[in-house]
């Protein structure tokens, strides 16, 4: 049965051996003739791994002329994505604050209009001549008498204001 | 790295990748679906949920006095309402609500319950509720309750003009008065607008579909001041007279605008009516309410005396010593007198006299001049309910009919008419429509309607109204109407006493209808004052002059009106002068004005030809001499000067230098006068002067 890495290995024997696979088939013909007391290799007993250590700090990044440019791209555009996105957003995100605050204000303005409406019944109340013919009667005020009632009648010299229309 | 690690993970991100597409396909589509397919639903369901239509509140206008001060005025309150099926508990529910809302628990739980059980989700618990009520009830921050806003009528001035303001319903609708009568244009017309909510309620949009309109407000020519004393100084009379009913209106002659029009009983329009009250006090009696009105409708007839015949009044009148029989029916005077001047006969209230003049003017006369002055017709002035009175055709009068009329029965009248036809004495003969309202509102906020007055239309010379002015003074000043003279002020009047019939026993009672008309200031006069007391024992001298006299004397100080005479203080016998002046005594078979005609028509088949003392025959009366003053309430310090001898244009220039008044008759050279030369003269008296060729 061949696993995977064997026709892979057989692969890469065909096409790293000069004469592909017309040359890599006698081979082990003549090896398992030759020598069948041995035991047969293990798959892939040839493939070793191996770590090699590679010191990268004395290692510098070449020099890139372009990533400042294409930061400062990315950066822009970014940038005018997102200023594009809340210029989009903006009116309706006003739009709302607005509604918001207009309503408060018809509420107010319509809270003070009730208000003074109640103020102006209020003060009607006060001043109705019930109230105050009953306060007069608690002080102890009273109409005037006729002989206390004294209409002004200035001369016609204009040295007086006429106090009526 | 495993080389089998990597299709694993292949595999698996493709799988994924698989049922991110599907899903994100189905979720394609089911946006796709919401978005498009079912987009109508969905915004019917997304507005009714965050959309709610919301009437716009369009208050009643307001009613001003002429002063500018509100009488009535709309604010808007909360109402109550929850929706039952979300109450979580309706006995704690109705429990509460009762507590705060100072209602019947027990009531409100059977109305939630029955809501419940009909699956209805919507029940008034209390409407327009008092702000108290309000910020207790929202404290609770119940989520079941809702708040709405509405409209609720105050009148600030409590009882002051109720009768002739009215009232409105609970929506706000005028039921009586002149919430009635302008309902029109004091109705605000509500407007439509739909907001959009957020989750929490706020709006965040809103658009106006139907601009509200305000209604209009209203100035009438009502005084407030004025209004609060007639009601005041009546509800006095009533008390002090005890009568059962009062109307009394002040008017403008001028321009017939009304000043004041106060009822006795009255209401508070702040306080719903209660099931079983009596209508009366709702009732605006000047307008509405007609009575008989008796020896004040003597000024009609004399009126018509002075334009249709020859008789003056310096002319003598035969008063029958107190008895009369006209057409079979005796009729007794009040007080017997042989005979009197015309102007005595106003002052004195002679009822025979008055009969005896009406019977000179005769029926045709009569009848056109009390059309004239308005009576039988209403007066037009924006109110409800007017009556127009009551005033037979003429040729459903009886033989009988003219005396009657003539002293002020077989007919009847409200208040405001008698004030209208007062009117024309006191502003020189002109016939004024009564009126209500000054200005509307222009749809302008800042300009105004100003109501048009209508044309005045002349019944009387003005010699005639300028002669019944000074006969009226005398009633004042020596009449039967002495209680009503004011301190500071030329004035004149008439009393008048009416009997009531009594239907039941078909008879006429001793209880009157008490009358007071008049007008001051004499020469230019400012106000009418018409007060009526129903129901009442005492005369109209007795009973309506003191309230003409204390609303007179406050209107004329309102108004500003400067005094006409000096100040004085008066005399011990002031007030002891005869004020019986009942219309009707002894009238047997009298014939109310309400009764069938039957009755009427069966008087009248048995009439006799009129008496051989009939006034009609009379010669000329020659300068009469007037009766003994017996009060001398107020002397000028003027004494009566010797016109003897003298000519018109010289007892003119005399009389205006000495500042006296003076009467003629005749022409040529004075060879009479009275009082006689030297004699002390009383404030306001006049001299007549006799002329003869």
């Amino acid at each position: 049965m061949a696993t995977l890495a064997t026709i892979f290995n057989r692969f890469m024997d065909a096409s790293s051996v000069p004469g592909g696979f017309a040359e890599a088939a006698p081979r082990a013909v003549t090896r398992a003739t030759s020598e069948d007391y041995r035991l047969r290799t293990l798959p892939n007993e040839d493939v070793y791994f191996f770590v090699k250590r590679i010191d990268n700090s004395r290692v510098e990044r070449q020099a890139d002329p372009t990533a400042s440019a294409n930061s400062w791209k990315v950066l822009g555009a970014s940038c005018v994505s997102a200023a594009l996105l809340i210029g989009l957003l903006l009116p309706s995100a006003y739009g709302l604050l607005a509604s918001y605050q207009l309503h408060n204000l018809q509420a107010e303005n319509q809270r003070l209009v009730t208000d003074r409406g109640k103020l102006e019944l209020e003060e009607a109340k006060l001043v109705s001549p019930e109230r105050l013919a009953r306060l007069a009667k608690d002080q102890d005020f009273d109409d005037p008498k006729s002989e206390n009632v004294v209409y002004l009648a200035p001369k016609n010299e204009g040295s007086l204001a006429l106090n009526r229309q | 790295m495993d080389a089998r690690a990597e299709p694993l993970a292949n595999r698996r991100l493709r799988i994924l990748a698989r049922i991110s597409f599907v899903w994100g396909i189905l979720i394609l589509f089911r946006l796709v679906s919401l978005q498009v397919f079912r987009h109508d639903e969905f915004q019917r369901l997304a507005q009714q949920q965050q959309d709610r239509e919301v009437q716009i509140q369009a208050p009643r206008g307001v009613i001003f006095d002429r002063t500018g001060r509100p009488l009535a005025m709309s604010l808007p309150v909360d109402s109550v309402c929850i929706n039952p099926l979300r109450v979580p508990d309706l006995a704690l529910a109705a429990d509460l609500l009762s507590r705060i809302l100072e209602i019947n628990g027990d009531e409100l739980l059977g109305k939630m319950a029955s809501a419940v059980d009909n699956h209805r989700g919507f029940l008034w618990v209390k409407r327009k509720i008092t702000p108290e009520e309000s910020v207790k009830l929202r404290s609770y921050h119940l989520d079941w309750v809702e708040f709405r806003t509405e409209s609720r009528r105050f009148y600030p001035k409590d009882s002051v003009g109720a009768n002739l303001l009215g009232g409105v319903d609970h929506l706000e609708k005028g039921n009586a008065g002149i919430e009635l009568s302008l309902n029109e244009g004091l109705e605000g017309k509500p407007g439509v607008m739909r907001t959009t909510s957020d989750v929490k309620q706020r709006v965040i949009d809103l658009q106006i579909f139907t601009d509200p309109q305000p209604g209009k407000n209203v100035t009438l020519s009502i005084d407030e001041r004025i209004q609060h004393v007639a009601e005041h100084e009546l509800a006095i009379a009533i008390d002090r007279t005890h009568a059962k009913t009062g109307s009394l209106v002040v008017m403008d002659p001028k321009n017939g605008e009304v000043l004041a029009m106060a009822s006795y009983p009255s209401f508070d329009p702040n306080v719903p009516p209660t099931p079983g009250e009596s209508l009366v006090s709702h009732t605006n009696l000047p307008v509405s309410s007609p009575f008989e009105p008796g020896s004040v409708f003597k000024v009609v007839t004399l009126s018509a005396a002075l334009e249709t015949t020859h008789i003056r009044p310096g002319t003598i009148i035969n008063c029958g010593n107190g008895k009369m029989t006209l057409f079979k029916r005796v009729i007794h005077d009040h007080h017997s007198y042989a005979s009197l001047s015309m102007a005595d006969v106003l002052a004195k209230s002679s009822n025979i006299g008055a009969i005896n003049i009406g019977l000179r003017v005769g029926e045709q006369n009569l009848y056109e001049y009390v059309r004239r002055f308005g009576f039988g017709k209403s007066t037009g002035i924006a109110l409800p309910g007017e009556s127009s009175g009551r005033l037979r055709p003429l040729k459903q009068w009886i033989a009988s009919s003219i005396g009657s009329i003539a002293m002020g029965h077989e007919l009847s009248a409200t208040t405001l008419q008698l004030a209208r036809a007062c009117s024309v004495i006191a502003n020189g003969g002109m016939l004024v429509k009564p009126r209500m309202t000054l200005t509307r509102q222009h749809p302008d906020p800042k300009m105004e309607i100003i109501e048009p007055t209508a044309a005045a239309v002349r019944i009387l010379e003005p010699e005639t109204a300028i002669t019944m002015r000074h006969m009226m003074e005398g009633v004042v000043l020596h009449g039967t109407g002495t209680k009503s003279r004011l301190d500071g002020y030329t004035s004149g009047g008439k009393t008048g006493t009416a009997q009531i019939y009594d239907f039941k026993a078909r008879a006429y009672t001793h209880k009157y209808n008490s009358s007071f008309m008049g007008f001051a200031p004499l020469n230019n006069p400012a106000i009418v004052v018409v007060a009526t007391l129903n129901g009442t024992a005492l005369m109209g001298g007795d009973a309506a002059s003191p309230v003409f006299k204390a609303v007179a004397t406050a209107a004329l100080r309102y108004l500003d009106i400067p005094k006409d005479l000096p100040d004085f203080v008066a005399s011990p016998d002031d007030g002891k002068t005869e004020s019986n002046d009942l219309a009707i005594a002894d009238l047997a078979a009298g014939n109310p004005l309400d009764e069938e005609d039957a009755v009427m028509e069966a008087a009248a088949a048995n009439v006799p030809e009129p008496s051989s003392q009939s006034p009609a025959q009379l010669p000329p009366a020659p300068l009469q001499t007037r009766p003994a003053i017996s009060q001398v309430a107020l002397i000028t310090g003027h004494k009566a000067p010797n016109f003897n001898g003298k000519t018109l244009r010289a007892v003119l220039e005399q009389s205006a230098a000495l500042g006296v008044q003076v009467e003629f008759t005749g022409s040529g050279l004075a060879t009479g006068q009275q009082p006689p030369p030297g004699t002390p003269l009383r404030q306001g008296e006049r001299i007549r002067v006799q002329f003869a060729r």
